[in-house]
């Protein structure tokens, strides 16, 4: 059975999957497909995170384990993106530079909510 | 302005940020944390959007002591969109060479040996194979009944229904000294 903090971590992934992809609407609808695009980016962010969370249910039946799991996935995913932001900052590459900020700006939220929910310090 | 630049330059403007952005520039040269302050995008975007618009011309950069403005090329708005369309394009070639093969394939389906086999139902293929027979007249010279009718049938004994066909088509006219081809 899940734990109410599991639950409610999941939803809140549930429900900025749909503000976001909401967004996404309202800037196709406005004309502003690139942006659209960018949200996009955004949207399988969160999307990511609830699949590696929900593989972890199968790892272990421990939830301290998952979400040290969860915790390292992320500081992972920090690292990698940081670099190719640096990369792309280097080179100049407009559209990367956006794309990897747009992840970056994705994971610190999600980052946020998963240390209030689970009072994990950075 | 090549088509392909034409292509270009309409897909990027196809966007309302970049569109925001160019309208800010028509007023007065900007740097990109004052567009993105302005516009609610991040500079990050907006760096984006100023360089799809510098791709195709529509901006330049220049620097100055603190900050790299942007300014509108007035030069890439001052191109009229009728001069666009009326630019010679690669596509029209590929059109006249389509519509050669077509009319190709009608005359080789409808003459043999010189003979129109049969008038086409369908009416742009009767216009093919008029034009085809139109071309036995001379330009300028008047001819009568007898003699339109005899060129014609050469090619077919239902003449009359090809004089008047070519009546109808207006590839020849008619007045009271006689017929003639029409100048096209």
């Amino acid at each position: 059975m899940k734990s109410e903090k599991t639950t409610a971590f999941i939803s809140y992934l549930d429900q900025r999957t749909a503000s976001v992809q909401e967004d996404i609407r309202r800037l196709i609808a406005d004309n502003r497909r690139d942006e659209a695009d960018f949200e996009k980016i955004r949207a399988n962010i969160f999307q990511i995170v609830k699949t590696i969370f929900q593989a972890s249910e199968r790892m272990s039946q421990e939830e301290s384990e998952r979400v040290r799991f969860l915790s390292s996935r992320l500081a992972l995913f920090q690292e990698t993106w940081e670099a190719s932001l640096m990369k792309a900052k280097e080179h100049g590459e407009d559209l990367k530079i956006v794309k990897e900020q747009t992840r970056l700006e994705a994971l610190a939220e999600i980052q946020d909510q998963f240390r209030r929910t689970w009072e994990v310090t950075a | 302005m090549t088509e392909e630049n034409a292509i270009r330059l309409f897909k990027c403007l196809a966007d309302k940020s970049r569109l925001q952005i160019l309208k800010s520039l028509a007023v007065e040269d900007m740097y990109v944390e004052l567009l993105a302050e302005r516009l609610n995008l991040t500079p990050g975007t907006i760096s984006f959007h100023l360089r799809k618009l510098s791709e195709i011309d529509a901006v330049r950069s220049y620097k100055t002591q603190y900050y790299t403005m942007y300014s509108l090329c007035q030069n890439t708005f001052a191109v009229k969109i009728l001069d666009i369309l009326k630019e010679q394009s690669d596509e029209a070639d590929l059109q006249a060479k389509r519509e050669q093969a077509y009319r190709k394939k009608v005359i080789d389906a409808f003459f043999e040996y010189g003979k129109l086999k049969s008038i086409p139902a369908q009416r742009k293929k009767e216009r093919i194979v008029l034009e085809e027979i139109l071309k036995s007249f001379e330009p300028g010279r008047i001819y009568t009944e007898r003699e339109v009718n005899i060129i014609i049938a050469d090619y077919n004994d239902d003449f009359c229904t090809i004089r008047r066909d070519m009546i109808s088509e207006r590839l020849m006219e008619r007045d009271e000294r006689g017929y003639r081809r029409t100048e096209l």
